[in-house]
C-alpha cells in the first residue's frame, strides 16, 4: 500500500480515487501540439536556480530492448496525480521519498536534431503505448524520417542534446507526494 | 590577532596573521580556551571569520560533493522509478578524481548527481550558464555546455578523464563566466 503525506497535499486516499483508465484499444495518433505530457521527479532534480537537471531524464529508456523512448503520461487520458499512481509505473508502489510530476507541452518537444557528425537527421515525435493498467502511457520517439515507424537510436551527442531541450522544457506542476 | 596572543599565552596560535589557514583550525581551539566573554566573543568572531572563509567554504562544499558521491554509491538499479541503471563503481572514482582536479583548478560543480544514463554527473551552474560532465558506465565521458536557449554544445572527451585538462577547464570556467557578461 501506498502512504502519501497529507502535508503534501496528495493523499492514498485521492490516488485511490483518480485510478488511471486501463487500455481500451484505442491509439492516439497523432499526439497533437496543444497536448500535455506529464512525468514524475524528485527534489534533488533541479538546481539552485529552479532549472531541471538533464542528468535527470534519459533517452532511451533504459529498460527496453528493442529499444524505445522515455515514458510520459498524455494529458489528454490522464490527470496529474496518474503519474504517482501505482498503476502507471508498471504496477509498483514508488519508493519512499518526496515525488513530484512534470510537465511539459508536447509542442516543445524538439521535432528533430541533426547529427553534426553525419548530417543525418533524427525526427522525434511522442507515441501512444498504452500499458494494461494505464492507457495514458505514451514515449518519445526517434526515427530517420518524420513519421518513421522503427525505432532509431541517435548517437550520444544527438541524444544529450535531445535530454538539454526536454530538460528546459519540463516545469513541476505542483502536485507532490511524500512515499514513507 | 596579535592581541590574541597577548592575552591568552597558553593559545597555541603558530602563525598570528589572519589567514584562512589559521582560521581552519584555531577557531575552534579556542572556543574552548576560555570561558570569559571577551573570549567567547573572540571566539565567535574567529568561528565567523571561519565559517566566511573562501577556502573553509570549498572544503565544506568538497566534502559534500565526495559525501554525495558515496550516497550515489549505494543506489539500485530503478533509483528513478523508470529504469536507470545504478551507477558503476568506476564512474564514482571518477567523479572523485574530477572533483579533486577540478578544486586544483579553483573550479567546483554545484551539484555532484547519479545520471539516468547509468552513470554520475557534475553539474555546473551560472545563472543561466550551465555545464555538466557525464561519466557514463559504458565508459565515455560527456562535456555539455548551454545555457537556456541555445544549441548545446556536447563534446566527448576521447581519452576520458585525461582529457579533462586545463583547457577543459577554461572552457567551462568561460562558458559560465559568460552569463554574467550577458546580464551586466
Amino acid at each position: 500500500m501506498i502512504t502519501v503525506s497529507q502535508k503534501l497535499g496528495v493523499t492514498s486516499y485521492l490516488l485511490a480515487l483518480n485510478t488511471p483508465e486501463s487500455e481500451n484499444g484505442q491509439i492516439v495518433s497523432p499526439i497533437l501540439d496543444g497536448d500535455t505530457l506529464y512525468r514524475r521527479y524528485q527534489d534533488d532534480h533541479f538546481d539552485a536556480d529552479g532549472d531541471y537537471i538533464p542528468a535527470f531524464f534519459s533517452f532511451p529508456d533504459k529498460r527496453d530492448n528493442p529499444k524505445s523512448g522515455q515514458s510520459f503520461l498524455l494529458g489528454s487520458l490522464s490527470c496529474v496525480l496518474h503519474a504517482l499512481h501505482r498503476n502507471c509505473n508498471d504496477n509498483r508502489p514508488l519508493k519512499p521519498g518526496v515525488w513530484g510530476v512534470l510537465s511539459m507541452s508536447v509542442e516543445s518537444v524538439p521535432k528533430e536534431l541533426e547529427d553534426f557528425a553525419t548530417h543525418r537527421m533524427f525526427y522525434f515525435r511522442p507515441v501512444h503505448k498504452p500499458y494494461a493498467t494505464c492507457n495514458a502511457h505514451c514515449e518519445l520517439f526517434c526515427t530517420l524520417t518524420p513519421n518513421g515507424l522503427a525505432y532509431e537510436l541517435p548517437p550520444r551527442d544527438v541524444r544529450t542534446r535531445f535530454r538539454i531541450r526536454i530538460a528546459r522544457s519540463l516545469k513541476p506542476t505542483g502536485v507532490k507526494a511524500a512515499i514513507r | 590577532m596579535m592581541l590574541v596572543a597577548a592575552y591568552h599565552p597558553d593559545m597555541s596560535v603558530q602563525r598570528l596573521e589572519r589567514t584562512e589557514e589559521v582560521l581552519q583550525y584555531d577557531a575552534v581551539t579556542i572556543t574552548s580556551a576560555s570561558s570569559s566573554d571577551f573570549y567567547k566573543n573572540l571566539a565567535s568572531t574567529l568561528r565567523t571569520w571561519k565559517e566566511q572563509s573562501s577556502l573553509f567554504q570549498t572544503r565544506k562544499s568538497v566534502s559534500c560533493l565526495n559525501d554525495k558521491l558515496s550516497e550515489i554509491s549505494g543506489l539500485a538499479v530503478d533509483w528513478d522509478s523508470y529504469g536507470a541503471p545504478a551507477p558503476t563503481a568506476d564512474t564514482i572514482t571518477q567523479a572523485r578524481d574530477a572533483i579533486q582536479f577540478l578544486w586544483s583548478r579553483n573550479l567546483l560543480p554545484e551539484v555532484a548527481a547519479p545520471s539516468a544514463e547509468g552513470g554520475t554527473v557534475l553539474y555546473f551552474s551560472s545563472g543561466p550558464q550551465k555545464a555538466f560532465l557525464e561519466f557514463l558506465n559504458e565508459g565515455e565521458v560527456v562535456l555539455a555546455q548551454y545555457s537556456k536557449d541555445d544549441e548545446p554544445n556536447i563534446r566527448t572527451l576521447q581519452n576520458g578523464l585525461q582529457d579533462l585538462d586545463d583547457n577543459s577547464v577554461a572552457e567551462i570556467r568561460r562558458h559560465l563566466l559568460s552569463a554574467g557578461t550577458q546580464h551586466s
